[in-house]
């Protein structure tokens, strides 16, 4: 497989406190990998480092055979961004954005935004000014702008904040629909993110935490809560699995079918079982440091 | 770099910059309808005024890019921070030199003569705009807002010798080797004025050290602020 994003020893320090410590990681050629961590862990530090937007002090950041220090031009000419807000030039058109954007990269014809521009469903909407446009819109046209040169890669942060579900559901059709690009996106939307990505990155304090495919992590366990009569007793018959204290636990099947029979051999009604988000739950250990880097 | 350049004159708006074209026409009619004056003479009284337009536009370059948050897609397309620092400096030069250009062709016009030792004059006493662009770009990255930095440098340009001679009567006499004195060179016209202050100060101003610490002074700046910019953390 081709490396298509590779970072290696990247340190961050602003106004002397260090953000990010030792980043590395790789992205291969067409994978979708997410970057999942709380407020503060330092996504969109590394985003922007990897945007051009911040500087780094150690460690290199290469794109195929680019590396983004010394050939930025080259990098950035395969490379496809979105960061937070679409702040795009507000009393320019959505058109005018978007031309504006093309005299930055060689051969972008007119044919290429045509196209870029019905996959993101802007067509009717060209002509009026950025300032405008809905929240939706902002966000299609930036994407847009992130796709103008065809970019091999695409680094996304926060696509979709502050959209309503139909909105996210738009974006996630976009990129899901981005064969043979390869995609690093940080979100909030865990749900979002564990269906489009093949990967994810777990970043806390500054550090990765783990690297994990999204099919190990969906077929190595489960989080499931149980809803029983017995509360109390349930809670004392789980303690040993239990990940919190509202009955919720996450292991294997197996696992979870011998404590649904435990608490049916003890008396305890079951009631409901619920599965939940599995990406959430990786999470959460994550952020409670009871994460399994393996 | 072209491209470049001509996206300063775009996120400006053209028409903007045409309207300030048409007011230097209008007021170089108006002047020549209703002034005793040579309209050569009072041409040269367009300069600061070349240079007022020149902060307007200019002074948000950097800061209201960020303000705004457009940077954090201009600077993440494939051109480097230098090209985009040149580009912004060079669109206002191109700006200043239109703008003179405009003002000298139209006086050709007006007084239907070409007179190159005015051209040339006109020329010398315009090499202030250069410095004052550096200095405007400088201003709007260190200072990242954009009303902060257009009142700077209209104040800066607007009380240069005002300033300067108040320093020089504090004995600050290390200011006639800086630019301040050298922002308006229509105190050069005036020989006995230049002379008096020369005398008084104990000061050697002159338009030949002007033209220099100008130009000087303009790459000093312009070096300082393309470090700067492209050491700058982009935050939204």
């Amino acid at each position: 497989m081709i490396k298509a994003i590779s970072v290696r020893n990247i340190e961050k320090t602003i106004n002397g406190k260090k953000i990010l410590h030792d980043i590395n990681f790789d992205v291969y050629e067409g994978e979708i990998v997410g970057l999942v961590g709380p407020n503060g862990a330092g996504k969109s530090t590394l985003l922007k480092i990897m945007t051009g937007l911040y500087n780094y002090e150690v460690g290199t950041i290469s794109y195929y055979q680019y590396d983004l220090k010394d050939n930025f031009e080259e990098a950035m000419s395969i490379v496809g961004t979105l960061i937070e807000y679409p702040d795009l030039y507000c009393n320019l058109s959505g058109k005018k954005n978007l031309e504006l954007f093309k005299t930055m990269f060689k051969n972008v014809d007119e044919e290429t935004i045509k196209e870029i521009v019905n996959i993101v469903e802007m067509e009717k909407y060209l002509g009026k000014k950025f300032k405008t446009y809905s929240l939706g819109m902002k966000e299609r046209l930036g994407i847009a702008s992130a796709l103008i040169n065809k970019p091999k890669i695409l680094i996304l942060d926060e696509p979709t904040n502050g959209l309503d579900p139909i909105g996210v559901k738009k974006i996630m059709s976009i990129l899901k629909n981005m064969k043979d690009t390869t995609i690093i996106i940080s979100s909030h939307m865990l749900s979002e993110i564990e269906s489009l990505c093949d990967k994810i990155i777990f970043i806390n304090n500054g550090t990765i935490a783990g690297i994990k495919n999204i099919e190990d992590i969906n077929n190595s366990k489960k989080h499931v809560s149980f809803v029983v009569d017995d509360y109390s007793k349930a809670k004392i018959l789980l303690n040993k699995y239990a990940i919190n204290e509202e009955l919720e636990v996450y292991e294997k099947d197996d696992v979870i079918s011998k404590i649904n029979k435990e608490l049916i051999f003890n008396n305890i009604n079951v009631y409901r079982i619920f599965e939940k988000n599995n990406l959430e739950s990786e999470f959460f250990l994550m952020i409670n440091d009871k994460f399994d880097k393996k | 770099m072209i491209n470049l350049i001509k996206n300063e004159f775009f996120k400006i708006k053209i028409s903007k910059i045409l309207l300030s074209f048409a007011f230097f026409l209008i007021i170089l009619l108006f002047m020549n309808k209703y002034s005793d004056k040579k309209i050569e003479e009072l041409s040269f009284n367009l300069i600061p005024i070349v240079g007022i337009f020149l902060c307007l536009f200019f002074s948000g370059t950097i800061s209201s890019e960020i303000q705004s948050g457009t940077f954090k897609y201009y600077l993440t397309k494939p051109a480097s921070r230098h090209k985009i620092y040149v580009s912004k400096l060079f669109a206002s030069f191109i700006y200043s030199y239109i703008s003179v250009l405009i003002i000298l062709i139209s006086i050709s016009l007006i007084s239907l003569k070409i007179d190159l030792i005015y051209y040339s004059k006109y020329l010398t006493y315009s090499i202030p705009l250069f410095f004052l662009s550096s200095l405007i770009i400088y201003f709007s990255n260190k200072f990242k807002n954009t009303s902060f930095t257009i009142c700077i440098c209209i104040l800066l340009f607007s009380f240069s010798l005002v300033l300067s001679q108040l320093l020089f009567t504090i004995h600050l006499n290390f200011i006639e080797y800086t630019p301040l004195p050298y922002l308006d060179f229509t105190l050069f016209d005036d020989k006995n004025n230049l002379n008096i202050i020369n005398m008084n100060f104990n000061t050697l101003l002159s338009l030949k050290r002007g033209v220099l610490i100008d130009i000087i002074y303009t790459f000093i700046v312009f070096y300082i602020g393309l470090r700067s910019f492209k050491k700058r953390d982009i935050k939204s």
